[in-house]
């Protein structure tokens, strides 16, 4: 009896063993901590539990290797599919040497930021048989990966080669001499490097910066680019590092090696519920928000203003002070001037809580209307398995990539409609619909800034302010630049009042086959020097050389360049004395980059301009006054506006026009009183606006030839019949 | 002295309408072209110019029935001595009328005008107001006219038009006016005008 007593104990002591460690493997940890201090495990998710898989399919818990998400993802989703779209590509998939050519853009390469000239950073991408084709080494793949990852989501360029290689499965022996794919030029250093992308690994897309709420895309940058808490720049573990906030990974090391914390997965490495949160197909809700606006946190706009940021940020608020939040201006930081007037929200559709997708519809989402009409007609398990990430795109005059995407974002008629109510106290309500876009009553001043202008012509490499090296934005392009929006020293007084901008405007159409339209934008405004010969900008590498001279690894202004350019002698050039407002100054630069083969050096000066369809004010503080386009002191060619000073000096450029072929001839900017001005006449010429004749006969040699003749006409009428009068009353009468 | 009725009250209604209308065009275009001088909101000046520009519009095709149907053409018919009493009337206004010599034409029913007034007032009646009339309704209707405005150089061309024409226009009121006062007395004129009845010579 007690033996079978023992026996029954030893079985029911056995089987419960057994139940608890079975339980074990199924059920959740009763507590989990977080790193971070928000606690995402309430978040509601329908995404099942995933296995972290390395590059070569195994659990990563297993190896230890970087999460690859073409594995891990692609598990489910067509990783290749989903990458084609251009938030990946940003043009890579649409490059050609004769791009540039064929679009009187020499130089240029793509329609996107992978290979189109642009101005921060300032470079020439280098294409395969670059010699064949006349270009010079400047921007090699690499290089594009270490300053463009920033922002960059990886796939496209910086996962494949031109020839649409992965650049990690390269033999060593099929890479040649400064091919652009592996060699990349050290601006600091003036030398040719070759990158290992074999030690480096490749970026493949990151996935979690979009998809799950807890991820850090601050520390993804930091191993992408070797800055932070990392030393050198490493890519596939970069993805893995974005998790450093939560506690699935422990710790990334410098040779990319990732530490991860066995209790957040099951032994086969699948992750346990509640470590990481994917939020489906709706993303995370500030997903955009982080390379393309900034959000209002803690009754901050993030982030503020100074050198770091401008270096590093978000090119949303660069580019057009863009700030997406529904809380009101007038609740946000201190040093935003007359704040407490401006009661009212930063973007009205933030406040009604709409999403970027609301307007950016995705191309195949079952869950929306296409265009606001028909409903797409993909299934739910096509659509899972193939999401289309080209999101809803205008009509950019910036960028040009996929432009048979053009017009498929949601404009503003998708919900509203203009004609039917609201306006009926416009006088001509059915002209001023036709010819002027929405956001130009409904978004009359941003309260927040950007960028300015940039000077490429004599960029600075001596030390910035407070110690900082001259690194200027998005990595080391040591341009000079100019804030708008904020009195006083942007760069260094964090009290600086911030006191808006208002925007500029030029004509477009904004829907397929549309009118053109008055349309506002946020332009920065670029001073380079371009070779009249070839027509194309000149080389950075050329600048540096021609202006510069290197001393003990420091770049230092020419003894002769000093001569002209420092007016006050204190042994460097300001942002001031840099404008080229001098024929001597000008002269001087042609001579030197002539010295470094540039046939005829010209200083241009590019407006780059950027769609103002976000921080839409309420309708109570849309424009409602005629004077305010309807007048000689007109908006709408700025007059009396500082937003249109481009530089507080007069520079001496040959000619100006807008970055897009569409405005190539057309003049956007003069000097007057002795500044340098946005000047929109020329293109407006088409326009007529009735009682801004002042500014629209600075267009047009008839329309002021007839002013004045006019006048003559009346007036010496009027003096005619003066001097009858006269003759009347004083002559003897017979 | 004997009076003539030279001016049918037909005639006299449409022109004072006119006048005002053509004095209002005036005032209201001000503000709409100079923003400097915008005495009234662009609204209102932009809805009273829209009308008084249509009583224009009407007001000319009533002239123009009057003129091809109801024999007001025969006043702008050329005439032998319209080439004498032109240089006449030249003399006059360049010096006679200094010395208080005696006007040298008088009107008359059926020949109102002297040799003078028949060619500026068909420049004015048959080639500035029905251009004016015309680029006015291009620009008020601009939304729907379109391809007719693009055929004819664009909005900006017309409205450039249309301000040549009013200078032109403006001018021609102010001689007009000041001529008015050129009677027998300042005020002769404008009570013939108002009246009817001019006196027989």
């Amino acid at each position: 009896m007690r033996r079978n007593l023992a026996i029954f104990s030893v079985l029911v002591f056995s089987f419960a063993v057994f139940l608890v460690r079975a339980e074990g493997e199924k059920s959740p940890p009763k507590k989990l901590t977080p790193v971070t201090s928000r606690d995402y495990s309430s978040v509601p998710t329908m995404h099942p539990l995933i296995k972290l898989l390395d590059e070569d399919g195994r659990p990563v818990l297993k190896t230890g290797k970087p999460i690859s998400t073409r594995k891990t993802c692609g598990q489910c989703h067509d990783y290749d599919f989903i990458t084609t779209a251009y938030h990946f590509q940003q043009g890579a998939n649409e490059w050609s040497v004769e791009w540039g050519y064929k679009n009187k853009e020499t130089g240029s390469i793509s329609p996107g930021m992978f290979g189109r000239q642009y101005d921060y950073p300032y470079y020439h991408m280098t294409p395969p048989q670059w010699k064949k084709y006349g270009f010079l080494f400047e921007y090699g793949r690499p290089n594009w990966a270490l300053q463009c990852g920033i922002c960059h989501l990886g796939s496209g360029p910086t996962e494949f080669s031109f020839y649409g290689k992965r650049l990690d499965t390269i033999p060593e022996d099929q890479v040649k001499e400064l091919d652009p794919d592996f060699y990349y030029w050290d601006r600091k250093e003036n030398v040719f490097r070759k990158w290992n992308w074999k030690r480096s690994g490749v970026r493949e897309a990151n996935c979690l910066v979009c998809h799950t709420p807890n991820y850090s895309k601050g520390i993804q940058d930091q191993r992408t680019t070797g800055h932070g808490m990392f030393k050198t720049p490493h890519f596939s573990s970069s993805t893995s590092a974005g998790l450093l906030t939560t506690d699935i990974v422990k710790k990334v090391t410098e040779d990319g090696r990732v530490v991860y914390n066995p209790r957040a997965f099951y032994s086969d490495g699948t992750l346990r519920p509640g470590h990481l949160i994917i939020s489906g197909s709706f993303a995370r809700k500030d997903a955009c928000l982080q390379c393309h606006a900034a959000p209002v946190r803690n009754g901050h706009v993030d982030p503020w203003y100074n050198y770091p940021v401008v270096r590093t940020v978000n090119r949303g608020v660069l580019r057009k002070g863009f700030v997406w939040s529904g809380k009101n201006i007038s609740e946000t930081q201190d040093n935003i001037e007359g704040k407490e007037k401006l009661n009212f929200p930063w973007d009205v559709h933030a406040r009604a809580g709409l999403t970027c997708l609301d307007c950016h519809v995705m191309g195949n989402s079952p869950g929306r209307k296409k265009e606001g009409k028909t409903w797409s007609s993909t299934s739910f398990t096509e659509y899972l398995k193939k999401p289309d990430h080209n999101f809803g795109k205008g009509h950019p005059l910036t960028w040009r990539v996929r432009t048979d995407l053009d017009f498929t974002v949601k404009r503003c008629s998708a919900c509203h409609d203009a004609r039917a109510k609201g306006h009926d106290w416009l006088p001509e309500k059915e002209l001023h619909l036709k010819k002027v876009s929405c956001e130009t009553c409904h978004m009359p001043k941003n309260h927040y800034w950007m960028l300015n202008s940039f000077n490429f012509a004599l960029p600075h490499t001596a030390p910035f302010s407070k110690g900082v090296k001259a690194e200027g934005a998005c990595g080391d392009a040591p341009q000079r630049f100019t804030v708008l929006g904020v009195k006083g020293n942007a760069i260094e007084d964090p009290n600086a009042k911030i006191v808006g901008f208002y925007p500029l405007y030029i004509p477009r159409n904004l829907e397929k086959n549309g009118d053109e339209k008055i349309v506002p934008y946020a332009i920065t405004f670029s001073l380079h020097w371009v070779d009249d010969a070839t027509g194309g900008r000149v080389y950075f590498s050329q600048i540096l050389n021609a202006f510069f001279v290197r001393k003990e690894g420091v770049w230092l202004p020419k003894e002769e360049v000093l001569k002209v350019f420092d007016a006050n002698k204190d042994g460097k050039i300001d942002d001031e004395e840099a404008l080229f407002d001098t024929p001597e100054k000008v002269a001087l630069g042609q001579k030197l980059l002539k010295a470094q083969g540039v046939k005829d050096p010209q200083l241009e000066i590019v407006a780059i301009p950027n769609t103002l369809a976000h921080n839409i004010a309420p309708k109570e503080q849309a424009i409602k006054s005629c004077d305010a386009c309807h007048s000689n002191d007109s908006r709408i060619f700025n007059r009396g506006k500082y937003s249109r000073v481009i530089f507080d000096r007069p520079v001496l450029f040959k000619r100006s026009y807008i970055y897009n072929v569409d405005y190539r001839g057309i003049e956007i900017a003069r000097v007057e009183n002795g500044k340098t001005v946005w000047s929109n006449e020329q293109l407006l010429k088409d326009f007529h606006l009735v009682g801004a004749m002042g500014p629209e006969a600075e267009a047009s040699h008839i329309l002021k030839a007839v002013e004045v003749l006019g006048l003559v006409v009346v007036v010496f009428t009027l003096m005619g019949v003066l001097f009858h009068i006269v003759g009347r009353i004083i002559v003897p009468k017979k | 002295m004997e009076k003539i009725y030279v001016y049918p009250a037909s005639d006299r209604i449409w022109h004072w309408i006119h006048a005002l209308s053509i004095a209002m065009l005036i005032i209201t275009g001000i503000p709409l072209h100079f923003s400097s001088l915008r005495f009234m909101s662009l609204p209102a000046a932009v809805k009273l110019h829209t009308f008084f520009g249509l009583v224009v519009s009407f007001d000319f095709i009533l002239y123009l029935l009057n003129m091809f149907f109801y024999g007001s053409i025969k006043n702008y018919l050329p005439r032998k001595s319209d080439g004498k009493e032109a240089i006449l009337m030249a003399k006059y206004y360049l010096w006679g009328i200094f010395r208080g010599e005696e006007e040298p034409f008088h009107p008359r029913p059926g020949h109102r005008l002297n040799a003078l007034q028949k060619p500026a007032y068909l420049v004015v009646m048959m080639i500035l107001v029905p251009i004016q009339i015309a680029t006015g309704i291009l620009i008020w209707k601009a939304s729907g006219a379109e391809a007719l405005l693009n055929s004819l150089g664009g909005l900006k061309t017309i409205s450039t038009l249309h301000l040549l024409n009013a200078y032109l226009l403006a001018a021609f009121l102010i001689s007009h006016i000041y001529l008015a006062t050129t009677g027998k007395t300042p005020s002769y004129f404008f009570r013939v005008m108002i009246t009817g009845y001019a006196d027989e010579d």
